[in-house]
């Protein structure tokens, strides 16, 4: 892994191993299954991005052009398209384990929280949003403590001794 | 941890999403947002992962080959760096180099995958002190989140001044004391101390009675008094050219300039007032009236003292008092002024220097060092201590010096730097360095068998010993 994959999400080299090409043809399948040949196109134009942007842009694109341009109808239809989509997402973590589950975690507990709270949809927004800030928060948390970085403040007084 | 510019492009694409969906009533780009924020969530996790172990597993040393050195030597710092491989992550240690030391960075580059990597940076000490190192810094990165935290060890070094660290002030190798004593009054200028009360004796003048203690005993008691004077210090220093002799930071003229530091201070903790007056070819360059404590003046104009060329001016005498042959008040310049002038009062006064004993000026470049301690003993109305620092590249000159001092009835203190100890290459051949000691120590007793002279040697202690100990060997060889 080179220094051009920590800025390019490593795009360059997962289309080039199997879980990559993998989740690449699936992608192209779930659009197909969901839109027909109008899906399949959209979902080449996001396997495009996916090579040349990376994985943010592509999840990005893909889910800008399933939701105007694919008749998601259903429940079924909706996870599905996640479910393809996501795929490129879990494809840069395969090489490690633990990453892959927390990115798999990740996803679907937040997924099944905006789902059940999607109703009105600007809740399951927040409601999003709030737990995916919490979390970061968290783990930057974590990191500090795991590196010293934390002071622990001295109780602040009134500047008189008791 | 920090998220780069790529991360906060991914927030700001989520943002989008979220956006889309609530404008769009679109529930599939929010669920783009989560994969997004999982996704983001799962590299901080593996970048938190990779610094962790950085930190628990990584040995960063940061070195230097000594401890102490010299102000503007340069040496090596070695950086050493080993760590556990991160797949995913860049790491850069920088070495946390002293802000008192110069020097070109001293990174080492670790590329994903790599565990060991080596820097090293060549460091000058251009400030004296104890330099502590700070921790090297280790920087992490995985194109999303950064991180810096300090890792590794953190190294202590001495920079020590150029200034002689071992100074030898002794006669004939043997070391004495520095240092001045309370001195008495040998002169009726002094002051008057009370000491104590007794009983009144026949023959004690009436004008020490203690009235008020005979009134309160019923006895007749004086009071006895001791006498007090503060006697003036002068100190000539000689910063003509060849006092730079010697290694760099260790010339004669800095062996001198200790001592001369050490002798004014201590007559100024005594009170006494100390005055400063150096020398160069040119004649007097710079005088600090005789003052006490705190002598900063001095102290700054002995710091700053530097060897004069032959050809040097004078310093500028806006900064320091200079004193030139305006103030030659000997009586061989008031016959000659008295002699150019024409007028009723050079004629009166004119049979009054003439049948004095004038001293002749030399003309063979030995006034300098005389004529500056005479310009300035001449106008001193009480005994003093004059104190010479300078070397034996000029004995006539130094004799003269001393002996115009004691005409003023003046006690001396000569410090001489024996010049083979300062010369390059003058220790290559100890024979003949000890043989020029020889004549150096017999200057040396010369001046000190005179009466109110006190001559003694400034040398370094390491290269006295060495010279001496040839002595040793010599005397040794004639023995056996």
């Amino acid at each position: 892994m080179s220094d051009h994959r920590l800025t390019r999400d490593g795009t360059d080299t997962q289309v080039t191993t199997w879980p990559g090409a993998i989740a690449c043809l699936c992608l192209v399948g779930v659009f197909a299954f969901v839109g027909g040949p109008v899906g399949a196109v959209f979902g080449i134009a996001t396997v495009f991005v996916f090579v040349a942007g990376g994985v943010p842009y592509a999840i990005a694109a893909g889910t800008l052009l399933g939701a105007v341009a694919l008749p998601v109808t259903g429940g079924l239809q909706l996870v599905v398209l996640v479910g393809g989509i996501g795929a490129l997402a879990l494809v840069p973590f395969l090489p490690s384990r633990g990453s892959f589950f927390v990115c798999l975690g990740t996803i679907l507990a937040v997924g099944v929280l905006a789902w059940m709270t999607r109703d009105p949809l600007w809740v399951g927004s927040g409601v999003t949003l709030v737990t995916l800030v919490s979390v970061s928060y968290g783990l930057h948390r974590l990191g500090l403590v795991r590196l010293g970085l934390v002071t622990h403040g001295e109780p602040e007084t009134d500047g008189e001794l008791v | 941890m920090r998220p780069t510019v790529r991360a906060l492009e991914v927030g700001g694409l989520a943002l989008v999403l979220v956006g889309a969906a609530i404008v769009f009533a679109q529930p599939l780009a929010l669920f783009g947002a989560v994969l997004l924020g999982g996704w983001l969530l799962a590299h901080q996790y593996s970048f938190v992962q990779a610094c962790s172990t950085v930190a628990d597993a990584g040995v960063v040393t940061q070195e230097t080959p000594r401890g102490t050195v010299h102000t503007d030597t340069t040496t090596p710092v070695t950086l050493t760096v080993s760590i556990p491989t991160v797949r995913d992550a860049t790491v850069t240690v920088s070495g946390g180099l002293p802000v008192g030391a110069t020097a070109d960075s001293l990174e080492c580059h670790l590329p994903p995958g790599t565990t060991e990597a080596n820097g090293m940076a060549e460091v000058t000490w251009p400030i004296a002190g104890r330099h502590q190192f700070e921790r090297p810094t280790v920087h992490v990165t995985d194109g999303l989140f950064e991180q810096t935290f300090p890792l590794g060890s953190a190294p202590r070094i001495t920079v020590e001044p150029r200034t002689p660290q071992r100074i030898h002030v002794g006669a004939g190798g043997d070391q004495v004391p520095m240092g001045h004593g309370v001195h008495g009054a040998r002169r009726g200028d002094a002051g008057l101390l009370p000491v104590d009360l007794r009983e009144y004796l026949p023959g004690d003048s009436l004008s020490n009675v203690d009235w008020k203690a005979t009134a309160r005993l019923a006895t007749p008691y004086v009071r006895t008094y001791q006498s007090e004077t503060d006697r003036p210090t002068l100190v000539f220093i000689d910063h003509s050219s060849s006092m730079g002799r010697g290694p760099d930071g260790e010339t004669q003229l800095d062996y001198l300039r200790e001592v001369a530091l050490a002798t004014a201070e201590s007559a100024a903790r005594l009170e006494d007032p100390v005055g400063l007056y150096t020398v160069s070819e040119q004649g007097l360059t710079a005088s600090i009236p005789p003052s006490t404590w705190p002598i900063h003046d001095h102290r700054k104009q002995l710091l700053t003292l530097e060897p004069l060329p032959g050809n040097r001016e004078p310093t500028d005498p806006s900064t320091t008092i200079t004193l030139g042959p305006a103030i030659d008040r000997t009586p061989a310049r008031a016959a000659q002024l008295l002699t150019d002038g024409s007028d009723a009062f050079a004629a009166t006064l004119r049979p009054f220097y003439t049948n004095r004993a004038v001293e002749k000026e030399p003309d063979d470049g030995h006034a300098a060092l005389p004529s500056a301690v005479r310009s300035v003993v001449h106008t001193s109305q009480q005994q003093a201590l004059v104190v010479v620092l300078t070397d034996d590249t000029d004995p006539k000159g130094v004799r003269r010096s001393v002996r115009t001092a004691r005409d003023g009835g003046h006690d001396v203190l000569l410090f001489l730097t024996p010049t083979v100890l300062f010369e390059p290459g003058g220790l290559t051949d100890l024979e003949a360095a000890y043989d020029r000691y020889l004549d150096f120590e017999r200057f040396r007793k010369e001046l000190d068998r005179l009466d109110g002279v006190t001559a003694l040697e400034v040398g370094p202690r390491d290269r006295i010993t060495s010279v001496l100990a040839t002595a040793s060997r010599r005397r040794g060889g004639a023995s056996a």
